[in-house]
């Protein structure tokens, strides 16, 4: 146990690494320079372009680029060349703006994904299986900020609430419940549809699983014994058929830096996503690299969380 | 023999719904199992042995299979006919099955103890305590060593034999009338079938419940049968007692199951075999589904469907020209 623990540490640490040079240098190496995004601005002369470039190193060769970045990033003095902040503070707001919707989104999909899929994998060719196959399928092939304009304009039309943006300006002034629902429509919108896509993919997966195990001997053998057919399902089955999500669960926790363009852009959602796109365009080197590095963190950490879970739930697995 | 059996199957049919049409998997097969008789069904792989135990319990997914016809009669109640909740009852109380991958049978992340347990606590009112003494007894009785111990392993833990034993031991929780034994041993080396087999002998001498093996293993039938039921393709094609069927086989298939046993050759000849392979059972030869095979074909056999002749006392073949032949040399 230990032992795997001080391997994992080991071999993560080793990635991390890796991970760093590639995003560091694939960056870097991607076409256009900060200095060069807005060549025609009169205010970019030639000595105000050669002080960008030694204030921020980019004179410097690549591996000193390299060394003197991370060094700024551990010791936190990196900041954005976009407007001086702390790149760790900048991600620190937005990643604040993103939980909610990352959270309520995440919840929603896992959630309903499960007894949806569960369902659908127990009633077989039936009805209720056609109907959420056909529903899954319509919700994965329709485009996102389509679907994201026909809910909008449901909402708004039906409930008459505002769903742009985080909150109503101009509330201040009303009574809590008021804020308080505000918020709640704001947040509902876009979580709904960061979900959307999730349990139709996931509720297939799902399906997919349990009807897997529902044909393995153990379910036949349980049946056999005489136990009721909810205790079949439910707990020779489901507990067999639970045991690959142990990784996806993994998978979900660096969707806490990632965020979504599309839907923070539809919905003038100051996130995460938006702020690293908009750090591309800018050509925001230190925050987009801290936005690489910080999920690479979280995909190395939830895989390490998931073997850790996979000890707990799988007999068979002993680290 | 008792003269009320305990388990009637009578004219059993049952179909698959299959993309080539419907598959007679099983098609009019009869059987009957005594109180503490061990019957066994003989057969090639596919001839429907399977199918027609698994029916006994309402075991088979349906769809795709169905039950085109047929009685399943257990002490008197036709088992096909119950309702579900009634269905669970018997199962793993008064008929409960051993199957034949017993690594794939148990589930992987429960502890053997929890999943004897499960049929207790299911079929039966007992604490905790109680039931606890009743698998440590379970276990010792099919033979596991320090079974307070192995009750808190879980399958992967266990080896195919012990995996059987513990299949067994789950069997035998409620102390059943009759246990189905679906190819037992097949999953098993050697050695190991000798054990189990052994074990259900002894088992059976203790608790005198009836067994229904299935098998394609003819050695297997030998050393363990009071009655032989030979499937082939979904019909039962002869029937007897272990010395009837050894000593004189009636029907052809028979005699050519027999005959391919490897002790009957002397050494260094060929193993004899029956020519031609089963039929698909969607697609089955008229009249004797075996005549293709058969070396003793006439052309009656190619149109007409046998019957069953009654050779000598309860010997049953589905033979008739096999039938007139005895008849000719015993007069």
């Amino acid at each position: 146990m230990l032992a795997f623990l001080g391997r994992s540490f080991v071999q993560k640490l080793i990635t991390l690494f890796f991970i760093s040079v590639i995003s560091f240098a694939v960056i870097y190496l991607a076409p256009g320079e900060p200095s060069q995004v807005d060549p025609l601005n009169p205010k970019f002369t030639k000595e105000v372009v050669e002080r960008f470039r030694q204030q921020f190193h980019l004179d410097k060769p690549l591996h000193q680029q390299y060394l003197l970045f991370y060094r700024d990033l551990f010791t936190g003095k990196s900041v954005s060349w976009k407007d001086g902040r702390s790149v760790l503070a900048k991600i620190y707001e937005r990643f604040l703006n993103s939980l909610p919707l990352f959270i309520v989104g995440t919840l929603i999909t896992w959630t309903l994904s499960f007894p949806v899929g569960i369902q659908a994998a127990i009633s077989r060719g039936g009805g209720y299986d056609r109907s959420t196959t056909f529903l899954a399928y319509l919700l994965i092939s329709i485009p996102g900020f389509f679907f994201a304009y026909i809910l909008i304009i449901f909402v708004v039309n039906t409930f008459h609430v505002p769903v742009i943006g985080m909150r109503t300006f101009g509330l201040s002034g009303a009574g809590l419940a008021t804020r308080m629902m505000d918020r709640v429509w704001h947040l509902l919108i876009p979580s709904i549809l960061g979900a959307t896509a999730g349990i139709a993919v996931l509720s297939r997966y799902v399906r997919g699983q349990m009807l897997e195990v529902e044909s393995q001997d153990y379910v036949r053998t349980a049946r056999a014994k005489g136990l009721p057919e909810e205790q079949v399902h439910y707990k020779h089955a489901l507990r067999n058929a639970l045991l690959p999500f142990v990784t996806m669960f993994g998978l979900v926790l660096p969707g806490l830096i990632g965020g979504s363009v599309i839907i923070e852009s539809i919905f003038a959602w100051p996130g995460i996503g938006r702020m690293a796109y908009e750090a591309i365009l800018a050509r925001d080197y230190p925050v987009i690299i801290t936005v690489n590095f910080i999920s690479a963190i979280l995909v190395l950490v939830g895989t390490f969380l998931s073997d850790l879970l996979y000890m707990v739930v799988d007999p068979r697995i002993k680290l | 023999m008792t003269p009320d059996p305990l388990l009637i199957v009578k004219d059993l049919k049952v179909y698959f719904d299959t993309d080539q049409g419907m598959a007679k998997a099983v098609d009019g097969v009869s059987f009957r199992v005594g109180q503490g008789e061990t019957v066994c069904l003989v057969g090639e792989s596919g001839c429907g042995k399977t199918v027609s135990a698994l029916s006994i319990l309402g075991l088979l997914p349906q769809p795709p299979a169905q039950i085109a016809g047929g009685k399943v009669f257990f002490k008197g109640r036709d088992l096909l006919e119950l309702e579900q909740k009634d269905l669970r009852e018997v199962r793993g109380r008064e008929i409960s099955m051993v199957f034949q991958e017993p690594m794939t049978s148990l589930n992987p992340v429960f502890t053997i103890g929890h999943q004897i347990e499960e049929v207790i606590t299911t079929h039966e009112g007992v604490d905790q305590i109680e039931s606890r003494q009743r698998i440590i007894r379970l276990l010792n009785d099919v033979g596991i060593a320090s079974p307070e111990e192995r009750m808190q392993d879980y399958p992967h833990n266990l080896s195919g034999g012990q995996r059987q034993r513990v299949m067994i031991a789950m069997a035998l929780a409620c102390s059943p009338e009759l246990i189905i034994a679906d190819e037992p041993t097949t999953a098993l080396d050697v050695t190991i079938q000798a054990q189990i087999l052994n074990l259900f002998k002894e088992l059976q001498e203790d608790r005198g419940m009836a067994i229904l093996q299935i098998t394609h293993d003819l050695s297997v039938v030998a050393g363990v049968a009071d009655r032989i039921y030979v499937m082939y393709a979904g019909i039962m094609v002869e029937e007897g007692s272990v010395w009837q069927i050894f000593r004189e086989p009636c029907h052809p298939y028979t005699m050519g199951l027999l005959e391919s046993l490897p002790g009957r050759r002397a050494k260094g000849q060929d193993l004899a075999t029956i020519p031609g392979a089963v039929p698909d059972p969607a697609n089955k030869p008229p009249g004797c589904p075996f005549h293709p095979r058969c070396r003793y074909v006439q052309e009656s056999c190619r149109v007409q469907f046998p019957e069953m002749c009654d050779f000598s006392d309860r010997h049953l073949a589905r033979c008739p020209i096999m039938y007139a032949k005895r008849k000719v040399q015993s007069a």
